[in-house]
């Protein structure tokens, strides 16, 4: 039989007109799923860094745990950073335009934030943020001389109400002076926007305070919008994670004290508002000012959550078994599969231990494997106690591939602001 | 070379959350995605939702493709899969339906042996000789490579394709004898 007969009678089955449809559903749900799951698990949309540091020279610096005299030997630098992106440029010899606040527009029942717009010789890069008003595939940007660019979405997430989505264009466009965005929705949105040259710093430390706790350092840099401070959150570590959540949203199950805050000078807890965006971690939080001179604040950060670029094999029995104690290690984390117990007759529980200690100064809470799996966790620490998963009928033994574990990293970080704080960049 | 660099680039921006990207690379796929649904599954619509599946799936863990090139073969295990899963659920709620009959066609070609029929495909094979048939011959993966995504060694493989071809050609014969369609 030849392979042709094969595809000859395959290419007989005629194409539903609604096949199209049915795939986009399909992708849209897992979107949509996404999304659920970044706001109700408080899972991150994890973007690679190689991506980043690729598009935005991201600086990254190597820091040994607890090693502060390193971290600050590397800050030392030339410095840029990027309002509303969130991120810092090494680079500082490029002249670079940024957006210096964000832009709420009212589309229809909706509205859409551009929340940062960075360009430069190389490239042009735009965010924006959209609640239940449509999300454009490509914006346009018109520069002062007339010209006019198309510049495509690079990437975006959305559910039926929310969305965040990149745009970039490769190359320069003279994004200088006067400019005119526009938004091919339903109406068109038109809006002006003027970028200013990014100031330039020579370290860390003179873009906003900056804490380094357990070998992570953190700057909270502070800026006025409107009637709202916006702190924006940066940070240096060691290359082996990336931050996740700086306690924003705070780690599932963790007790309320230990989201970051920030208290005024009698004690009151400040309302703070974030903007969801694309990339992990929110590093950018709103919270309205008094208006009262002499007010200060106090932004603490007790503790973040990161994920290790770490993975490990491991081998286990597929019959039930009372007292395995099998202990493999991964991220540096001792973690110890306590007891395997057969669910239904295809199922396999792995309970674990992930000797979680409150009082040391980070602790692993989570961990993927690669099959389809379902999870207690802990009331108490979020740590995971076991994991379910489909085994593969009569086979006697797994191999389980641990990957991307979470941590929870201690500080506090905190952070002290005046009132006047607020105004420096006005 | 082209249209290789062109999925490898919407794979990256993919595993990046840009579900327009995964939209544009599903879209490459989706009619042999469903056209091998449908022999696993005989009906339009079980197929039409194994697609959906797939689609869901392979959006939710794209990340997990480590080497873009092999995105093809990663998708047609992810597919191969929910055509069982809804092979299953179908199995414990629907008797199987036989829309498929009607679309039967001669082939024109005098060598009975290579005469196969839509229904031959469906009908004759069981699951593990659908998925050798349908891999080897539909998507002319090497029988190494089928092997690879079966997830069983090689000489079990070929075993299954030979016994698979053997079914088909033993029921050709048959119709031809008993003269059915």
């Amino acid at each position: 039989m030849g392979p042709n007969k094969v595809r000859q009678q395959m290419e007989t089955i005629p194409i539903p007109p609604d096949l199209r449809q049915r795939s986009q559903l399909g992708i849209e749900s897992a979107a949509s799923k996404q999304q659920e799951d970044l706001l109700r698990k408080r899972k991150r949309v994890k973007r690679s860094i190689g991506m980043v540091a690729a598009m935005l020279a991201v600086l990254l610096i190597s820091a040994t745990f607890i090693n502060h005299d390193k971290v600050w030997a590397a800050l030392h630098k030339a410095l840029q950073f990027i309002p509303g992106i969130g991120v810092v440029s090494e680079d500082s010899t490029t002249e670079r335009y940024v957006l210096k606040k964000p832009i709420s527009l009212s589309v229809g029942e909706g509205s859409i934030i551009v929340t940062g717009i960075m360009s430069d010789d190389e490239l042009t890069y735009i965010t924006m943020t959209g609640s239940q008003a449509p999300r454009p595939e490509q914006v346009i940007l018109i520069n002062e001389r007339g010209a006019e660019y198309s510049i495509n979405g690079s990437m975006a997430s959305w559910s039926s109400t929310e969305w965040a989505s990149e745009f970039w264009y490769k190359g320069r466009l003279d994004a200088v002076g006067s400019m005119k965005l526009i938004l091919p929705v339903d109406p068109p949105v038109e809006v002006p926007i003027t970028l200013e040259k990014a100031e330039t710093f020579s370290s860390y430390p003179e873009m906003g305070e900056t804490a380094a706790i357990n070998g992570v350092s953190i700057t909270a840099i502070p800026d006025r919008v409107g009637d709202k401070a916006r702190v924006s959150l940066v940070s240096t570590h060691s290359e082996d994670f990336f931050i996740i959540d700086y306690g924003i949203v705070g780690v599932h199950m963790h007790d309320e004290s230990q989201r970051l805050n920030v208290m005024d000078a009698e004690g009151q807890k400040m309302e703070i508002e974030h903007i969801q965006g694309l990339t992990a971690p929110e590093g950018e939080l709103y919270f309205k000012l008094s208006g009262d001179v002499g007010n200060r604040y106090t932004l603490t950060l007790p503790e973040i959550s990161v994920t290790y670029r770490d993975e490990v094999t491991v081998k286990i029995p597929t019959e039930a078994q009372d007292n395995l104690n099998q202990t493999f290690e991964i991220a540096g984390f001792p973690v110890t599969i306590t007891k395997i117990e057969r669910v239904e007759e295809s199922s396999l529980r792995v309970h674990l231990d992930f000797h979680y200690d409150d009082q040391s100064a980070a602790s692993l809470y989570n961990l993927s494997i690669e099959q389809s799996n379902s999870a207690k966790l802990n009331e108490r620490t979020g740590a995971i106690e076991y994991i379910e998963f489909e085994m593969k009928p009569g086979a006697k033994e797994m191999t389980l591939k641990f990957n991307r574990p979470d941590v929870v990293i201690r500080g506090p970080w905190q952070f002290e602001f005046s009132e006047e704080s607020f105004k420096a960049n006005e | 070379m082209k249209q290789v660099m062109r999925m490898i680039d919407l794979v990256r921006r993919a595993q990046q959350g840009d579900g327009t990207a995964y939209l544009e690379l599903f879209q490459m796929y989706e009619e042999d995605l469903y056209r091998m649904a449908y022999v696993y599954l005989g009906n339009a619509e079980d197929a039409l939702d194994a697609v959906q599946e797939t689609a869901y799936r392979s959006f939710r863990s794209i990340a997990k493709v480590k080497d873009p090139q092999y995105f093809k073969t990663w998708l047609v295990k992810i597919a191969i899969s929910c055509s069982i899963d809804q092979l299953r659920k179908r199995n414990k709620e629907v008797p199987m339906k036989t829309e498929y009959y009607d679309s039967i066609l001669a082939v024109d070609d005098n060598d009975i042996t290579l005469t196969i029929s839509l229904k031959d495909l469906i009908e004759s094979l069981d699951l593990d000789e659908k998925h050798v048939i349908l891999l080897r011959f539909y998507y002319d993966f090497t029988i190494r490579e089928v092997t690879e995504i079966m997830n069983i060694p090689l000489g079990t493989g070929k075993t299954m394709l030979y016994r698979a071809l053997k079914k088909l050609r033993k029921r050709v014969e048959g119709e031809d004898i008993y003269g059915a369609k």
